[in-house]
């Protein structure tokens, strides 16, 4: 690598990794993560700790029955059984519901203050014991009463690298995969992008760009500011991979940990170089639009607007991403932003790892990347070298659109 | 040795630089001098391939410069630049790791040249924290720590205190007798006099005076008398053929004269009764030719 282009890769990558602002950003997903965690189980033990006192009123057989310890259900039942004293007991706060049962339906009457009463849980409790109730009326014996209720099983099976899998298990792991792909690419873009063009924006506005292009040339600057800025999220996601390659070595012998790995379907280890490999290709791809809109501004109040071709663009992916996965397929915008550069790094990877489209149509995908890269690399580091001395009140967006119509 | 020949840069209509012929050697210093826009800055975004000339031929010892070459140049913009939130040390071996200088040397270097340009502050400072003398000292030095061969200066006195200019000169003029090349603009022609060798004045792109400094101003002739003679009166000093102007300057009077021969007039009446303190006949100062051709430009216009 030219010299020059080392020093400043260096000097951009040591710059951004001992600031306080990097370890904040690498920490905080897990600080939020925890937070989140902490905040929801706090809150859901808070809101189960006392279990609510409902006033039955309906027939002693389904009283006998919501009470009984063997109904599992989650409610202490009042020794009220007429109704009204149970309305003034629930006005009074002296109880948290009244549960009123007859034949058609049920009604369950709270106050505001109550403590929560578990309506699903309720729900299918009564469900169940009128199901028994009309069973008996109708004659039937308890063996037909429950193979009427047995649900038709149905298994699915995902035959993924000749090895059978479950098919629940292989759907949901791909879609938290299809998932975490498209978040992390958006975040990365989202981020580095944003550094990237800070850097160049506070650059120029406070004019020390000539110093440096004096010192080395337009090509050595904007290649070492990109590859300064790229090593970031992969020092990132390094730390986040030893953190849990620790966590995995420390309770690899805990069952809870045993049964988790177990049920992680096979991946092709290459599916996960390749993704890799793709995920840096096309953030590489942002990188470069990020660099060229952060060369055209005049001071560094400009930035966000420098930098809203690349967020907007990166909002292309991470909607298809996002609806291909919720609808469960890849539509026809999924099939052809596969192979689009700038969309194909969000879209293709989670294809290949479901085993919706195959090796060769993948790996053409990633070709395409990359040759569209290298010609972008060249066209960006021309632009940047026009754009970075010079001073223009045009609108960053305008003098973007007129410099792409130039060029081509 | 650099060599500009017939440089042309033209932006749209505006012919920002026009037919420039410069040529510096090592160990000479050239002052380049203009209004503002006159084309100096231009003039040095060429040499430095910021910009390319829209005709001639920019060389260094017959070649055209390479970026290897470029890493020998040292730079100082107008327009001061440095990372505020660095320290000093951390700039400093960023832009000499950039012109192949290493860490350590930077560093042992470092020290020598903050005490020898007076910088007030610890290489540990940020660089928001120092004055701004002190800063354009900083830069001074990410310019010229790592031993240029050639060096541009724009505007290298401005902002500075007199003993701070004195400094920076002396430090030019270090570079010079180690045989670097070395060209500046200035607006302070006496800044400009005491040290350039060489001297290129531009006005509107165009070269107007060009030459050694002392060889330009001869060729206004002595023209400008200055004398402290008792006893002898502005007024009669006025009334002498060749005198266009008198005017009280310090002890003395300062005379403006049509022709060198008039001093000769001058000298006889002065020392008709014998000894005086001072009497000296030089060509126009550079500030005073500065402000002549400017003073043509605009009756021109």
């Amino acid at each position: 690598m030219n010299p020059q282009i080392k020093t400043v890769a260096k000097f951009t990558f040591i710059n951004h990794i001992k600031t306080k602002s990097f370890w904040f950003m690498v920490i905080s997903p897990i600080l939020f993560a925890l937070i989140g965690f902490g905040v929801t189980y706090i809150a859901f033990n808070s809101a189960n700790n006392e279990t609510p006192t409902v006033a039955v009123i309906g027939t002693d057989a389904t009283r006998s029955a919501i009470n009984d310890d063997k109904s599992d259900l989650n409610i202490h039942v009042s020794k009220i059984t007429d109704e009204n004293e149970a309305t003034k007991a629930l006005k009074d706060g002296d109880i948290d519901a009244v549960l009123t049962v007859n034949d058609q339906q049920a009604n369950l009457t709270t106050q505001p203050k109550s403590q929560k009463v578990d309506k699903t849980e309720l729900q299918g409790f009564l469900q169940k014991l009128t199901f028994a109730d009309r069973a008996k009326q109708y004659g039937l014996t308890d063996q037909q009463t429950s193979s009427l209720s047995k649900q038709f099983p149905l298994n699915t099976t995902v035959i993924n690298d000749g090895k059978k899998e479950s098919g629940d298990t292989a759907d949901s792991f791909n879609t938290g995969i299809s998932t975490a792909i498209t978040f992390i690419v958006f975040l990365v873009i989202m981020t580095y992008a944003q550094i990237l063009a800070t850097e160049i924006a506070n650059e120029k506005s406070s004019r020390i760009m000539e110093t440096l292009l004096a010192a080395s040339s337009a090509k050595a600057q904007f290649y070492g500011k990109l590859i300064g800025v790229a090593l970031l999220p992969l020092v990132q996601f390094a730390l986040y991979g030893l953190g849990f390659a620790g966590i995995y070595l420390y309770f690899k012998d805990q069952s809870f940990m045993k049964d988790f790995v177990a049920n992680i379907p096979h991946i092709n280890p290459w599916a996960l170089v390749y993704t890799l490999v793709f995920i840096i290709v096309g953030v590489s791809l942002y990188l470069i639009l990020a660099a060229i809109t952060a060369s055209l501004v005049n001071d560094s109040s400009q930035t966000q607007q420098a930098i809203q071709p690349t967020m907007l663009l990166s909002l292309v992916p991470y909607i298809i991403g996002y609806t291909s996965i919720f609808s469960g397929s890849g539509g026809i915008m999924t099939k052809v932003f596969s192979y689009v550069p700038f969309a194909s790094q969000t879209l293709m990877p989670g294809q290949l790892i479901a085993q919706k489209t195959e090796w060769p149509l993948a790996l053409l995908s990633l070709a395409i990347a990359v040759i569209f890269l290298v010609f972008f690399a060249r066209f960006g580091e021309k632009l940047y070298a026009r754009n970075v001395l010079s001073y223009s009140d045009e609108n960053i967006m305008k003098q973007l659109m007129r410099q792409l119509r130039r060029q081509a | 040795m650099l060599k500009l020949e017939h440089v042309n840069k033209d932006f749209g209509s505006k012919h920002a630089v026009q037919d420039l012929d410069l040529t510096i050697q090592p160990g000479e210093v050239m002052g380049l001098i203009g209004q503002n826009r006159a084309g100096k800055t231009t003039t040095f975004r060429m040499i430095l391939s910021f910009i390319q000339p829209t005709s001639g031929s920019i060389t260094w010892d017959g070649q055209p410069i390479t970026d290897q070459r470029r890493q020998t140049i040292g730079f100082l913009p107008e327009e001061r630049g440095l990372y505020q939130k660095l320290t000093i040390e951390d700039q400093i071996v960023y832009m000499a790791a950039l012109h192949g200088m290493n860490r350590a040397d930077t560093l042992k270097d470092l020290k020598t040249w903050m005490g020898r340009l007076d910088v007030v502050g610890k290489p540990s400072d940020k660089v928001q924290s120092l004055s701004k003398g002190n800063a354009q000292k900083i830069q001074m030095i990410a310019a010229l720590i790592f031993n240029p061969k050639f060096i541009i200066l724009d505007e290298p006195f401005s902002g500075l205190d007199p003993v701070n200019t004195s400094i920076m000169m002396d430090e030019i003029l270090r570079f010079r007798d180690q045989g670097a090349m070395i060209i500046f603009s200035s607006h302070d022609m006496n800044n400009v006099s005491k040290i350039s060798d060489h001297l290129t004045m531009l006005k509107r792109g165009q070269t107007v005076l060009q030459g050694p400094v002392q060889a330009i101003r001869e060729k206004f002739g002595r023209i400008k008398l200055y004398v402290e003679a008792p006893g002898v009166t502005a007024d009669q000093l006025a009334a002498q053929p060749g005198v266009v102007t008198v005017v009280p300057s310090g002890a003395g009077l300062e005379l403006t004269l049509a022709n060198e021969e008039a001093g000769k007039g001058i000298f006889d009446l002065v020392t008709k009764h014998g000894y005086i303190p001072a009497f000296s006949q030089q060509p126009p100062t550079l500030d005073e030719i500065f402000r002549q051709e400017v003073a043509t430009d605009e009756s021109s216009n």
